[in-house]
């Protein structure tokens, strides 16, 4: 196994990876300066001071991010060795903080055509996911290019630069750093495997003791018929069979090999007195032929005592054979005692820094899920971030009026005659926002949403049973029981708590609908031919002629009350529920989330993009005023 | 002396030229260019008056000493062009034959533009 990188070579390959992230800043310092100095040449200053009151994220820290991208590492560099997926994510990224920088450096004018499209089809896809914006833009009487010129309106926001700086620098945001700790999860997870191997090793030395005693023991091994049992038990039996006739055998033996001897020992006396007899006359070879009768005897002899001797120490041998063999297999098992619990000793090691490394093993698998999922997040934040941007132009706008509803209702809250009107003021102040909220990065502003869960209840209630149950709901909100509620609103004439409002109620709880999740078509045709709605448009149109003497629509859609006017009013109001809120005097006629809807700019137009009016700071108060 | 919206966006623009390549140069951080853009937008068009400007340039240049120079240029040009109004009035009122008082004017500007 590799050595394990040094822990100093991991720290130099993360600072050159910081080091890689930081050296756009520079580049990017210029390209922005250039583009500010370009701004106030081509615009005014006021728009080149806006882009720039807001630092562009630096796109150090974006790339910082991007370069975290990828766990994989090249194990003797260590430097990042992304592939697969991790290349497909740190490629897409790069490409849409690229995007997302040159549209914001260079501003939307400057961009290519394909440029162009791409970024268009960036904000329209964002806004097909907000439900303000559903109908006007994506509702049968929408088209491409209507969407097109409502996306060119955003990109070309005085805003709209600000808030995808914005959004780039909640990106870059060091906070969310991904971190090194993957990596770290990983050299632990090496660490505890080193460990783990290293038990292993220990393991397997006692179990191939254990596996040589176990061979030792299985020649002992007794089980079954005696054929089928190991070698050593065979042979044991064999010679404790034998015993007794060796035994025998062996006395005899020695006892003969106790005569051989003495004959030895008799041939090579009488060999010794052969040397002495003298040759005689008689008998010249006298001497020799007693050497040669002693030779002739001691060779025999010689034979006969070696022979019994291999027999005796042959027959010794097999009977003491049986003691070797006895103590061997009794040493056989006494060996694998010890061994069994040295192994159940090493067994226990090894499973602990096996269970360790499984432990981490697993922790590292949902690490680097984890990691992954947060890639993949930061992936589509890049990827996401001009659609965003232009979601929180839309934000803005619609901000804006809200802005303003409140603002109206505070101004006309004077305007209650009894506590009951004030109540009801306060309900329409109060219901249907939540609790204070914060947004921003740095410079934290606070804002109350809108309270979604109110808004769907009254509305689905003004939906299904008219204005009463709405209105019902507001008071009680305020402190009255429903009984008390419902006995103020039973009178509806002239005058009125109901009468006054009814109108009031109804409008605001609309507009609210249409900033929290929008009206369908068939919702619209419900409000077009209810009496309250039809009531209210009637009286919007009769007493604010001047703001409607140059739509478009409604010029088309004919004289008011002529034949057919309400059917093609809701087919109209449709296509374009924004347009409905006019009509029903529930928005002025400045800002809406889709942009201007003033009367003048009137139907295609009027998807251009937010009038510097309503862009304005002192809009809401205008409006109000 | 009041001021037209014609010399708001000249300074404005000079001071954000200005203002750009102190980025460029690094003179300024990112976070200090924004603090300056931040300033110019939150004062420069309260200006209603030639001193309005001044006082606004001076307490740009406490800030960010940099646009001193611009708070020197400016000055200047408004010495100028109370001079230039001095000295309009005080030919008024000699070829009115008011002497005496075109005299006084004529102090005055002196004492003023010291």
């Amino acid at each position: 196994m590799a050595a394990p990188p040094s822990p100093d070579l991991m720290q130099r390959a993360l600072v050159g990876e910081a080091a890689i992230a930081a050296n756009p800043k520079i580049a990017a310092t210029d390209a922005y300066a250039n583009a500010i100095i370009t701004r106030v040449n081509e615009t005014n200053w006021k728009q080149a001071a806006e882009m720039g009151k807001r630092p562009v994220t630096e796109p150090k820290n974006v790339n910082e991010r991007i370069e975290e991208i990828g766990i994989n590492r090249n194990p003797t560099t260590l430097k990042k060795d992304r592939q697969g997926a991790e290349k497909v994510r740190h490629d897409k990224a790069t490409k849409a903080s690229k995007e997302s920088y040159k549209l914001l450096m260079n501003g939307y004018d400057k961009l290519t055509p394909i440029e162009k499209t791409a970024i268009e089809d960036k904000v329209i896809s964002a806004a097909q996911k907000d439900p303000r914006l559903a109908i006007e833009l994506f509702g049968s009487g929408s088209s491409d290019s209507i969407r097109r010129e409502w996306a060119r309106g955003k990109l070309k926001d005085p805003r709209y630069a600000n808030e995808l700086a914005s959004v780039l620098e909640g990106i870059g945001d060091p906070s969310k750093a991904l971190g090194n700790e993957v990596s770290m999860d990983e050299e632990k997870v090496e660490d505890a495997k080193l460990e783990m191997d290293n038990k292993k090793l220990d393991l397997d030395d006692i179990q191939r003791q254990i596996d040589f005693v176990d061979t030792q023991v299985k020649l002992f091994d007794r089980t079954g018929a005696p054929a089928a049992w190991g070698a050593k038990a065979k042979e044991l039996k064999q010679l404790i069979d034998e015993r007794p006739l060796n035994e025998g055998q062996l006395k005899l033996k020695q006892a003969s090999l106790v005569t051989a001897k003495q004959d030895v020992a008799d041939a090579e006396h009488e060999r010794m007195m052969a040397f002495n007899v003298r040759d005689t006359t008689a008998n010249p070879t006298a001497r020799q032929d007693a050497i040669n009768a002693a030779m002739a005897k001691l060779g025999p002899a010689r034979t006969s005592e070696m022979t019994l001797t291999n027999e005796v120490s042959t027959l010794q041998e097999k009977i003491n054979k049986i003691k070797e063999l006895e103590d061997e297999e009794s040493q056989a098992h006494a060996n694998k005692t010890p061994l069994e619990a040295q192994k159940r000793e090493k067994q226990l090691a090894f499973d602990k820094t096996k269970k360790d490394w499984e432990r981490r093993q697993k922790g590292f698998e949902d690490a680097k899920a984890l990691r992954e999922s947060h890639e993949q997040d930061l992936v589509d934040s890049l990827e996401g971030a001009i659609g965003k941007a232009a979601t929180a132009v839309t934000d803005q706008d619609a901000e804006a009026l809200l802005t303003s509803l409140n603002a109206e209702n505070e101004a006309r809250k004077g305007e209650a005659a009894t506590a009951d009107e004030q109540a009801m003021w306060d309900g329409l102040n109060e219901r249907w926002l939540g609790p204070v909220q914060y947004r921003g990065l740095f410079r934290k502003k606070p804002y109350r949403p809108l309270n979604r869960a109110t808004i769907d209840t009254d509305y689905g209630a003004l939906m299904t049973q008219g204005p009463q149950e709405s209105m019902i709901n507001l008071l009680v909100s305020r402190g009255y029981t429903r009984a008390d509620a419902e006995g103020l609103l039973t009178n509806k004439a002239e005058g009125s708590l109901y009468n006054k409002m009814e109108p009031e109620v109804v409008k605001r709880l609309l507009a609210n609908r249409m900033l929290s999740g929008g009206i369908s078509q068939e919702e619209v045709r419900t409000i077009v031919f209810s009496k309250w709605g039809r009531g209210m448009i009637e009286e919007s149109i009769k007493l604010r002629a001047e703001v409607f003497e140059n739509d478009e629509k409604l010029k088309a859609v004919g004289a008011l009350g002529g034949p057919g006017f309400w059917d093609r009013l809701a087919t109209e109001a449709g296509r374009s529920p924004w347009w409905l809120m006019l009509l029903l005097g529930a928005i002025g006629t400045f800002a809406t989330p889709l942009g201007p809807l003033g009367v003048a700019a009137g139907g295609g137009a009027a998807l251009g993009g937010m009038s510097r009016r309503a862009a304005s700071p002192r809009f809401a108060t205008d409006l109000a005023a | 002396m009041n001021i037209d919206a014609d010399v708001i966006n000249r300074i404005g623009s000079q001071l954000m030229l200005r203002a750009a390549q102190a980025l460029k140069k690094e003179e300024f951080s990112q976070e200090e260019f924004s603090s300056v853009c931040s300033f110019l937008l939150d004062n420069l068009e309260r200006c209603k008056t030639q001193e309005d400007i001044i006082s606004f340039l001076t307490g740009l240049s406490d800030k960010w000493p940099l646009f001193s120079d611009y708070l020197a240029v400016e000055r200047g040009k408004i010495v100028e062009k109370q001079e230039d109004v001095t000295v309009k009035r005080v030919e008024d009122l000699i070829h009115n034959n008011k002497l005496d008082e075109a005299l006084k004017v004529a102090e005055g500007g002196a004492t003023n533009n010291q």
